[in-house]
């Protein structure tokens, strides 16, 4: 496998690796796959998740680019005043521009781990080159079911007298100054920014959605406060449109940086499986409606 | 700045590393070989290669940071790695920068890179000048057992739940070498050379010319008693300790302010 490293951007700032498939053939490739960091792990991917899927896209005749985003793993930042992630989405289209001259092929699945998801579904809105995405534990929202669970666990993990207790300070709490709690409604923000209002997030989803975007939206096992069972997917986006045209996995076995090896064996299968049942038959299809400026 | 891709080492272990120029054209003052630790502590410790990289820059120097084969962005697999391997390896990355006899050749290394480096600097035809070791894996079955802790810490951290119950659900086995660690696959050379890695020893280096700058957290500074004294060898103690085997506050760039002081000290 001849893998490429090399660097590009205009300031020539970002640190690529290009990996082509592994048969070479004349035509060009279905679809092109952009593997980039997940909050600040350079572009070999969390537990080098990125090398495993890029070798494993090889052998099923998927080039990909792994990448390091402006200031993060070897990539330099910019001399731009761009805000951070507006400036990680410019980034993620100038590795497109180098990618299709190298492989080609104007059609991209971006595999976005956490704060790498959150700038996929931004390029995506952006660039109508990228045409699936998987998102690994983006935004969620809480539904009665979610903080149901969530009391349980808590309960469970603090004991009885350990309930009562912060169930104390939480009474206490509901005195002061509504921001010296300083918490999110909606949870933990993904690494970067805070997570949407869910009725924006859920309009960016379905005017991708509407263009013929495939999505797959995986959340780990291991955020029991965030994502803590299966039917929350339903929950928090069933009365939506989107929810019907959009793959869903829960992959239990996995925490959110997948650490064991049967977590990486399982996020693999279940990318390939994706790529061959939703991504590659959706690259026979023209986009539906145009996006991008 | 420039950043240039050296892809570099024989055809069947081939390394991929980041080449920073001076900003300024002026020869450099010196040549950085930077050395990372594995596995989870390479990237816990990503981004203080870049800033490191960035920072000599500035200061009229070079460097080169790059992942041995087998591990990061380098092609080869996990579990066909050995330390006798990246030793190799290291040499090879070595050579990248002996392109001119007056510029000097300082090497920087954390953790078991650190010890690699040290390794290497003994068997380098033309050794660096200076190391600069920070953290180094002082005994093997010690780092193995801090490893092993590591994993069970970690998945406890990720998951929330504590290790019985993660055993009995299935979403963890007990690690073991050879074997999954951390994330990261360990196979058999690796894991019984890392058995049997003791007795680091620092004064042959000083017996080739190479200054040493060794820094570790107070309580290990003992190990380095018979050392006191030497013109060519310093200590440095360590106040903040960071857990690089940890994924936490991942969403952080940890850079200590003293580790780019001791980089650069080696200048004066």
């Amino acid at each position: 496998m001849a893998e490429h490293t090399l660097t590009l951007g205009i300031e020539n700032h970002l640190v690529a690796t290009f990996t082509p498939a592994d048969t070479a053939t004349s035509s060009a490739p279905p679809i092109v796959a952009l593997l980039s960091n997940s909050g600040v792990i350079p572009r070999s991917g969390p537990h080098r998740m990125n090398v495993h899927l890029a070798r494993r896209l090889a052998a099923q005749g998927i080039p990909s680019v792994r990448f390091d985003m402006s200031g993060l793993g070897d990539s330099r930042r910019t001399g731009s005043t761009l805000p951070v992630v507006e400036q990680w989405v410019a980034d993620t289209r100038s590795v497109m521009d180098a990618a299709q001259a190298r492989f080609g092929c104007a059609r991209f699945m971006m595999i976005g781990f956490c704060s790498g998801a959150e700038v996929a579904h931004l390029v995506a809105l952006e660039d109508p080159r990228l045409r699936a995405i998987l998102f690994w534990d983006l935004y969620a929202y809480k539904t009665v079911q979610t903080r149901l669970r969530t009391f349980l666990y808590k309960l469970r993990r603090a004991g009885l007298t350990g309930a009562m207790r912060k169930a104390g300070e939480r009474t206490l709490g509901l005195f002061r100054s509504p921001s010296a709690e300083g918490g999110n409604e909606n949870g933990r923000a993904v690494e970067v920014s805070l997570v949407p209002p869910r009725e924006v997030f859920v309009q960016r989803i379905q005017t991708l959605t509407d263009a013929g975007v495939e999505s797959l939206f995986v959340f780990c096992g291991g955020e029991p406060e965030w994502f803590n069972h299966r039917g929350q997917f339903k929950g928090m986006f069933g009365r939506y449109a989107f929810v019907d045209k959009v793959a869903f996995h829960y992959l239990e076995v996995s925490d959110h940086l997948i650490t064991s090896a049967a977590a990486q064996q399982a996020f693999l299968d279940m990318t390939e499986a994706w790529l061959k049942t939703r991504v590659l038959p959706a690259t026979q299809v023209p986009p539906s409606l145009p996006l991008g400026r | 700045m420039d950043l240039a891709i050296r892809r570099f080492g024989r055809p069947s272990r081939e390394m991929v590393g980041v080449y920073q120029s001076a900003t300024t054209g002026d020869a450099p003052r010196a040549r950085f070989l930077l050395c990372r630790p594995l596995g989870q502590e390479a990237v816990r410790t990503a981004a203080i290669y870049r800033v490191v990289g960035e920072r000599l820059a500035r200061e009229r120097c070079e460097s080169l940071r790059f992942d041995y084969h087998g591990t990061g962005d380098s092609p080869g697999s996990e579990e066909d790695q050995s330390l006798s391997g990246w030793l190799e390896d290291t040499l090879a990355a070595h050579e990248q920068l002996q392109t001119d006899a007056d510029v000097p050749v300082i090497w920087f290394g954390m953790g078991l890179g650190a010890t690699l480096a040290l390794r290497a600097a003994l068997r380098a035809r033309k050794p660096p000048t200076q190391l600069v070791l920070w953290e180094p894996v002082l005994d093997g079955p010690t780092y193995v057992r801090q490893l092993m802790e590591g994993h069970q810490r970690e998945l406890v951290r990720m998951f929330r739940v504590p290790w019985e119950r993660l055993l009995d659900s299935g979403k963890a086995v007990n690690p073991s070498l050879p074997g999954d660690i951390l994330g990261f696959h360990v196979g058999q050379q690796l894991a019984d050379e890392l058995q049997n890695l003791r007795d680091v020893q620092i004064a042959p280096a000083l017996r080739r010319g190479v200054r040493v700058l060794c820094a570790v957290p107070n309580e290990q500074r003992g190990q380095f008693a018979d050392l006191t004294g030497h013109p060519e060898f310093h200590m440095h103690n360590i106040g903040q300790i960071t857990d690089w085997m940890s994924s936490q506050a991942m969403g952080t760039a940890i850079v200590p302010p003293d580790l780019l002081r001791a980089v650069l000290s080696t200048l004066d």
